[in-house]
């Protein structure tokens, strides 16, 4: 198979936080979410993919090239997009394109012009007086015009109202109806996955907890409200973590077809994306 | 780095306060000029011009970048972290050409419009300039990527001012003859070429200062 994105044993250290032997692989045609709690290392992450922060790594490779020896050439077919501009406010749309066009040798100015015609932006308008949501879509048009075949985002949706989130998302889908082209997005807004991701890596305090794709989630993981006699009888190996409640146990378990067969009638609920984060940060491991 | 340098131009020249900024110091400089024509006045504005119009450019661009936090979208670009200070060199250095041009010019006007020079004189004085004009700007650097833009601007601020206060107490020493002296011209033999190495020294220094930072 071929990624779009490799990483093994990658491993970067801050003084308080360690980023801890980070290992994927990113099929190209898909699209990976990238989920954890405020501080978990989804930025550091990505940084230390894009070579922005230094880091030890056994490999890191984009789209079959490896980043070390790399670098300039898979950025020219990479795009990374922030929750905000990082152009001075003062310049114009107008203005990004030109410089754009000597950063990018695949700079292609008429779609360039499309996109902004396309999100309604006006492109002698200054940034600062363009609203959030324009100025993330700016960052769209402005990533989506050098024909990239990587896309990162960087909490890209964060801050955006659902409209516009629903048309980034749309955006996204387009992007990836090209199977050569994949798309790595850190969020918080985990109703975005739902909609989009095919993998979820999760991370966690430095550690990648797990990575699966959507449909292992939707079919592993599912939600029991129970009592202690019910809690005491499942196995530990299938409980991901429970929360007390205080007369019951809520328990996110990770084998949900195994337990269907030995519990007929117990009631299970879906655990969505949001759910396994909340149970893995919130919840209690079994011993 | 051509979308980095030119990033920093529109960063410069587009924007109104910056834009504003160079055009009120250029009248300042010629209403200045044409008031006060002594050759003390003629050598510091000589100076003045080469000196700091050059080195402001990185002083404007890195207050637009910190503020809009550019290098965080400037890494994922496809160039490295020398690439970026290189460019900013590179930039600094055609700037500084630029001024040095605008310098020759002046100097000329003091030849030929209101003799108060000699040809030989402006070019010792103007050759001079261009010697300072790239060991400050080699200094100044080095000091933006160490300190990054608040320490670097007081210490671009506290030089200037420095080298104003060595300006004139070296005409009050050796006497304003030093800057315009066959001697002056012909150590320029050596200093241009030394200012040379030391602006190239100063960009491998910064390269590794910036590789640091950002590491």
């Amino acid at each position: 198979m071929e990624y779009a994105i490799e990483v093994r044993n990658l491993t970067k250290r801050y003084k308080d936080f360690t980023l801890d032997d980070i290992s994927f692989a990113l099929p190209r045609g898909t699209v990976m979410g990238l989920i954890g709690e405020n501080g978990a290392g989804k930025s550091t992450l990505i940084n230390s993919i894009l070579g922005i922060t230094d880091s030890k790594s056994s490999l890191t490779s984009m789209l079959g090239l490896d980043m070390k020896t790399h670098s300039k050439m898979i950025k020219e077919d990479i795009a990374v997009i922030f929750n905000d501009s990082h152009y001075d406010v003062n310049l114009t749309p107008k203005i990004i394109g030109h410089i754009l066009s000597k950063v990018y040798k695949n700079w292609d100015a008429p779609l360039f012009s499309r996109y902004l015609e396309r999100f309604s932006l006006p492109e002698k308008k200054k940034i600062k007086k363009l609203s959030t949501g324009m100025r993330v879509k700016l960052e769209f048009a402005a990533a989506l015009s050098h024909h990239p075949k990587l896309l990162i985002l960087d909490e890209a949706t964060s801050g955006l109202d659902p409209v516009f989130r629903d048309e980034i998302l749309d955006i996204l889908r387009e992007f990836t109806e090209d199977e050569t082209h994949a798309v790595l997005m850190s969020s918080h807004i985990t109703s975005d996955l739902d909609k989009i991701a095919d993998y979820i890596a999760y991370l966690h305090e430095g550690k990648i907890q797990f990575i699966k794709t959507y449909d292992e989630i939707r079919n592993d993981y599912g939600i029991i409200t129970c009592g202690q006699e019910l809690f005491d009888s499942l196995s530990r190996d299938d409980i991901a973590a429970y929360k007390k409640e205080p007369y019951s146990y809520r328990v996110l378990v990770k084998n949900r077809a195994k337990l269907r067969q030995v519990f007929h009638d117990i009631p299970m609920e879906n655990a969505s994306v949001e759910d396994i984060m909340l149970f893995y940060v919130k919840g209690e491991k079994v011993k | 780095m051509k979308g980095i340098m030119l990033k920093d131009l529109y960063e410069n020249f587009y924007i109104k306060k910056n834009l504003v900024a160079y055009i009120f110091a250029s009248l300042f400089f010629i209403v200045a000029s044409a008031v006060m024509d002594t050759r003390y006045s003629f050598i510091l504005y000589t100076m003045l011009l080469m000196i700091f119009f050059g080195t402001s450019v990185l002083e404007t661009s890195s207050e637009q970048d910190d503020k809009a936090h550019f290098h965080k979208i400037q890494f994922t670009f496809p160039v490295t972290k020398a690439e970026i200070v290189i460019s900013k060199y590179l930039l600094a250095l055609i700037c500084n050409g630029c001024w040095i041009m605008i310098a020759l010019v002046y100097v000329l006007a003091n030849v030929y419009l209101r003799p108060l020079v000699t040809l030989a004189e402006a070019l010792t004085v103007w050759g001079l300039g261009i010697c300072a004009s790239l060991a400050f700007t080699s200094l100044i650097y080095v000091f933006y990527f160490l300190l990054g833009r608040k320490i670097g601007t007081v210490i671009y601020i506290a030089s200037a001012l420095i080298l104003g206060g060595m300006y004139g107490a070296s005409t009050v020493f050796f006497g304003i003859e030093s800057y315009t002296s066959a001697d002056t011209a012909v150590r320029l033999l050596f200093l241009l070429p030394a200012s040379i190495v030391l602006y190239v020294l100063s960009c491998m220094l910064s390269i590794l200062i910036y590789k640091k930072k950002y590491s």
